[in-house]
């Protein structure tokens, strides 16, 4: 093989179309068409709110959430959404869902899950 | 964002990349919901930036070096999990409507295949056949030198051959 031209062997590999993602995917990335204040989420119980590029992490309502709950009992939130305001025209919003957990959340596990969102957003 | 002179939604950024970011994701995650999660964020840091891709001269390579970071960020926070590996996937095809992978190539075979060869050259054979990268755009893409990235999609290459010879 020489260069960047492909070789028999290449284009073979080729005619394969790749899997692409699955619908769910996109409706958890794209479902945030603006205006998408935190109650359009139809899974939503807890938001972090991300407000012109700086993260606001809602913290009250997870808190109040985890709080009511206690520490042993299943926490009343999954999945947890945040919402994207990133200030640019044309999108006010973006709501990201994580995907739907397959058994309740507990108090712990909710607030790594806010953790991790914010360490993810804001780093 | 303005890009070819006209304004590009998030949704026609989700249109162009996503299949190819999920497909990218796939080879460097575990398991198809671990490829959804790093997708997922990699929109999240490309809506807050959507300006700014749009002075991005090679936007497909940028795209793809967000996935790739997303996906070991991903990675470090799940250390348990953590072997050093990155490419650990392999690819996907999609299915025919009877299940059969469609001829002439058993696509089976091949995502098989893939998972024999070295992760660095994994990455670098996926990238070059399946998301028609040049070794230039692999190379700065990798943080290697294209002679480097040659050098491994080469051997890649020879070894997947040598694999799917082999399974006949």
């Amino acid at each position: 093989m020489s260069g960047n031209a492909p070789d028999n062997f290449e284009q073979r590999l080729r005619r394969g179309r790749l899997a692409g993602p699955p619908a769910a995917l996109a409706d958890r990335i794209l479902s945030a068409a603006p205006p998408s204040p935190p109650h359009s989420c139809p899974r939503a119980g807890t938001w972090l709110a991300l407000a012109t590029g700086l993260v606001v992490a809602a913290t009250a309502a997870i808190n109040s959430a985890i709080d009511s709950s206690g520490p042993s009992g299943p926490a009343p939130v999954s999945p947890i959404c945040i919402a994207v305001q990133p200030p640019m025209p044309g999108l006010s919003s973006l709501m990201v869902c994580r995907p739907q957990a397959p058994a309740p959340v507990d108090w712990k596990t909710l607030q790594k899950e806010r953790h991790d969102l914010e360490a993810m957003i804001g780093s | 964002m303005r890009h070819s002179g006209k304004t590009i939604t998030l949704a026609d950024l989700y249109e162009r990349y996503a299949p190819s970011l999920y497909a990218y994701a796939r080879l460097l995650s575990r398991s198809p919901a671990e490829a959804e999660d790093v997708v997922q964020s990699c929109f999240v840091r490309l809506a807050v930036q959507l300006d700014r891709l749009a002075e991005v001269e090679n936007q497909r390579g940028y795209v793809l070096t967000v996935c790739r970071n997303e996906a070991f960020r991903n990675r470090s926070r799940w250390r348990r999990w953590w072997d050093g590996d990155l490419a650990c996937g392999t690819v996907q095809f999609e299915e025919t409507e009877s299940g059969a992978p469609p001829e002439p190539e058993n696509h089976e075979a091949i995502s098989r295949a893939m998972t024999e060869l070295p992760p660095e050259q994994r990455e670098v054979v996926f990238l070059k056949v399946w998301q028609d990268l040049t070794f230039a755009e692999i190379a700065e893409l990798l943080g290697i030198s294209p002679n480097t990235a040659a050098s491994r999609y080469r051997y890649g290459l020879e070894k997947l051959k040598g694999l799917l010879e082999h399974e006949r």
